[in-house]
């Protein structure tokens, strides 16, 4: 396996896509190339800060919204109701 | 996200008129179509915009649901849209983007200035909170929708695919680029 081929199973790696023999196989170059180690470790930190430290922080919309996006929306029962 | 069966109750009912059910959609869904929008567009007023003109859109294209898709993948593709149009009318980011395609590779995207940036002084967000979304703002759009629904809408890559209409393949691509910018970025500022 050449280096090219490691970063995208590395990618393919984090998205759980490859099979267990592939996760050998890449384990095996990681442990021979120490640029591609150090690669893996950062994409690795980048993945993990991703996925923790953003869904912590989940925003809310001003409850005014509910309010506003309701008023502009006609009231489909009572005109039923109406013609019916 | 999980096949909500509530969410099917009121989607019927709210088809048929019920206002008490959309309200309750409405409910459900807009801090989900905020956070999407706030982080796309980094602006708290816009993304109010996004929230009540995506439910404005689905309340007069009711019609045009297919109640076999999930409502969740229909509303965050009307959301996502929405955000895109408006990333496209700020010109100078958008062209950038515009030139490059997947094949490019990402040296380029490092000529935007991923700084310029709103201050998020209200959040009162964590030192490394900033540095991600500070990275994340300075993605390309195409990039930045994948990346939102990913990580901070937890998405399957089969769903994201679905969402913005494109085949699995060009979202996994379009996954490892983003991952990969972002390595680029927050690499230097983590060790």
């Amino acid at each position: 396996m050449d280096c090219k081929q490691a970063s995208s199973l590395m990618h393919e790696y984090f998205d759980d896509d490859l099979t267990h023999e592939q996760v050998v196989e890449l384990k095996h170059h990681l442990q021979g190339c120490s640029v591609c180690s150090a690669r893996f470790q950062e994409l690795e930190q980048t993945e993990m800060v991703l996925f923790s430290t953003i869904r912590h922080k989940a925003l809310s919309a001003p409850d005014e919204l509910v309010d506003a996006i309701m008023s502009k929306i006609p009231n489909q029962r009572r005109q039923q109701a109406w013609v019916g | 996200m999980v096949v909500n069966h509530f969410d099917t109750r009121l989607v019927k009912l709210a088809r048929k008129g019920d206002q008490g059910a959309f309200a309750e959609l409405v409910d459900l869904y807009k801090d989900k179509i905020f956070h999407l929008a706030y982080r796309m567009l980094s602006n708290r007023h816009e993304a109010e915009d996004i929230v009540q003109e995506t439910f404005l859109r689905v309340y007069k294209n009711w019609n045009r649901y297919d109640e076999k898709q999930k409502f969740s993948t229909w509303i965050y593709r009307i959301a996502t849209n929405l955000c895109i149009d408006r990333l496209r009318k700020r010109k100078p980011n958008y062209y950038l983007d515009a030139e490059m395609n997947d094949q490019d590779g990402l040296d380029g995207y490092s000529l935007i200035p991923g700084d310029e940036r709103t201050p998020e002084s209200e959040y009162l967000l964590s030192e490394t909170q900033q540095m991600i979304h500070q990275a994340i703002e300075g993605l390309p759009a195409k990039y930045k929708s994948v990346i939102i629904l990913r990580y901070l809408q937890e998405m399957s890559l089969q769903e994201i695919g679905e969402i913005l209409d494109m085949p699995v393949t060009t979202v996994k691509t379009r996954v490892h680029r983003g991952r990969e910018f972002l390595r680029k970025k927050l690499e230097p500022k983590m060790s």
